[in-house]
């Protein structure tokens, strides 16, 4: 569904990826992992267009997206769920989940798609009139997830949905994550937090220092010697 | 009450209040009852809160910070009064012309510096707005420094409070169509809106087109009621008079931004008989409010019928 071959990226002269290649296929939960600075964020703004690829190409249910701008990404039905979660925090929960739905197809659906997410997260519902910024972090959390259903992904990725989080809640977002993949959603997701993420996901990949280290399924990689000592503590 | 007869009430009420005024004005001044002064300030009133409000839709709603608001005024103002005074063609031509004008000015200027952020693209705007003052200084069909002077005074008062109300019509309506929505997102997170699918450089643009234009038919207004223009009055501190009012007002407030226009007219006019102090008058006011109302009078909520009703039903 979506493949990534040798890209480079490079924020003006300083270099960050090397090569990287991986794919995701339909219907599968992927994990990218590493530590901080490996490049995992910014090779996810590579994929949905806020970072231009120096070298390499990408490419989206066979089409080429490398050079496509931001908007027309998101149109394809890839949908980025940002670190920080980034909510527009001075409109409502209702009119941040409306702003996931701007394409035509997610529009129609609007009302279902809106009381699907409030089935899954009934807190939204309870909040729907209050300021995005008035949230808690998990709340807001959820409402980024939410928005990012909105849109109808065929894709979802996902940046760090743990990061700030209380152990609690992580656990679970990441229930829900896991659902969400479960009803279908193809979902690409970055992650600090290693073992839960490993636990859950089909096949991870391990970036380090802006290279693909190793890959292969979780299970296999929570077995991996060097994993355990760089990521585990074990 | 159903949510339809509300809405159809409420802008009834609108409609009575704005012709109650409108007519009410039009009585005093034919009538002979409203001194010239007082005339010169409603006229002012009605062109600030035209500029207030389409540089809220720039500064306000999509978050760009532009300080280049006089330079669109200046080529409405120059285009209108080349169209009446030089070129003999009626008012309606000219205000047109003036908005048209304006506002591919500011597609040109919007296309290549709405990519910058904050601080680089208010210097970018601020540029702009010299350049274009500079440029009529040195333009002979339109008398350099000395501007155009005699220009037919066709901006009577339905002219001018007409000018007012289209202009907040039109951007009201704007800012709570589903483009309205995009916009704001802008100024709430770019990255987001971004990646919501809003191609954030076709909003931006439009509203800094739309907005330009109508700083245009400020412009225009402004040079048949002043019957003189010269590049002088749109320099750079009339750009941040109009930057104060949507500040004042409050940022994404149309309502804050009219509040203020009026205000500041009224300040500014009330000040008038102390040439001396009226800027650190006028300067204290500022700071006083910033300090108590960082916000803005407004901040970024609108005062409707309903604050109104809830005032008088004592409701929170």
């Amino acid at each position: 569904m979506l493949r990534v071959t040798n890209i480079d990226v490079a924020y003006k002269d300083v270099q960050v990826l090397w090569d990287v290649t991986f794919e995701v296929n339909q219907g599968e939960f992927v994990a990218l992992l590493g530590a901080n600075g490996a490049g995992k964020t910014t090779t996810l703004n590579a994929i949905s267009g806020l970072l231009k690829v120096k070298k390499g190409s990408i490419e989206f249910l066979g089409k080429d997206i490398t050079q496509l701008p931001g908007y027309k990404i998101a149109e394809l039905g890839i949908i980025h769920v940002p670190e920080g979660r980034r909510l527009f925090p001075e409109m409502t929960v209702r009119e941040n989940l409306e702003m996931g739905s701007l394409f035509p197809e997610a529009k129609a659906k609007r009302k279902d798609t809106m009381k699907k997410i409030f089935e899954q997260f009934p807190i939204l519902e309870e909040k729907q009139y209050k300021e995005a910024g008035t949230l808690s972090g998990g709340q807001q959390q959820m409402l980024a997830l939410g928005r990012g259903l909105m849109a109808l992904p065929k894709l979802l990725i996902l940046d760090e949905p743990s990061l700030g989080l209380a152990p609690v809640l992580v656990t679970q977002i990441f229930e829900q994550i896991k659902e969400i993949n479960n009803e279908g959603v193809t979902v690409l997701q970055v992650e600090q937090n290693v073992v839960q993420t490993l636990k859950m996901c089909h096949r991870a990949y391990v970036l380090e220092n802006g290279k693909i280290y190793t890959q292969g399924t979780g299970e296999k990689l929570l077995n991996d010697e060097h994993i355990k000592q760089a990521y585990l503590g074990i | 009450m159903q949510k339809v007869n509300n809405k159809w009430l409420k802008l009834g009420i609108e409609v009575v209040v704005l012709a109650a005024l409108f007519t009410l004005v039009q009585y005093l001044i034919t009538a002979g009852l409203l001194k010239q002064y007082y005339q010169i300030s409603l006229a002012s009133m009605c062109i600030n809160v035209t500029l207030a409000v389409s540089l809220s839709l720039i500064n306000g709603f999509t978050g760009q910070l532009s300080l280049g608001h006089a330079g669109f005024m200046a080529v409405g103002a120059y285009i209108a009064a080349i169209m009446t005074n030089m070129l003999d063609l009626p008012f309606i031509t000219g205000i047109l012309a003036a908005m048209l004008g304006a506002g591919l000015a500011g597609f040109i200027i919007g296309v290549p510096t709405l990519r910058l952020k904050g601080d680089y693209l208010a210097i970018a705007t601020l540029a702009f707005g010299e350049i274009i003052r500079v440029t009529l200084q040195n333009i002979g069909y339109v008398n350099g420094p000395a501007g155009i002077m005699g220009i037919p005074k066709f901006a009577t008062w339905p002219w001018l409070f007409g000018g007012a109300i289209v202009t907040i019509v039109v951007i009201v309506n704007l800012i709570n169509s589903s483009y309205g929505r995009a916009i704001i997102s802008i100024r709430e997170d770019e990255t987001a809106s971004e990646l919501m699918g809003i191609n954030t450089t076709k909003y931006k643009v439009l509203a800094f087109v739309v907005g330009a234009g109508f700083a245009g038919l400020a412009g225009a207004l402004y040079a048949h009621y002043f019957y003189i223009i010269k590049p002088e009055t749109f320099n750079f501190l009339k750009s941040f008079d109009i930057l104060v009012m949507v500040v004042l007002g409050g940022l994404g407030s149309t309502t804050g931004a009219i509040i203020a226009a009026v205000f500041v007219t009224a300040l500014t006019a009330a000040l008038q008989s102390f040439p001396a102090i009226r800027m650190v008058l006028y300067a204290l006011i500022l700071i006083i409010v910033m300090i108590y109302r960082p916000q803005g009078l407004m901040g970024n909520k609108e005062l409707s019928l309903r604050t109104f009703g809830r005032i008088w039903g004592g409701r929170h």
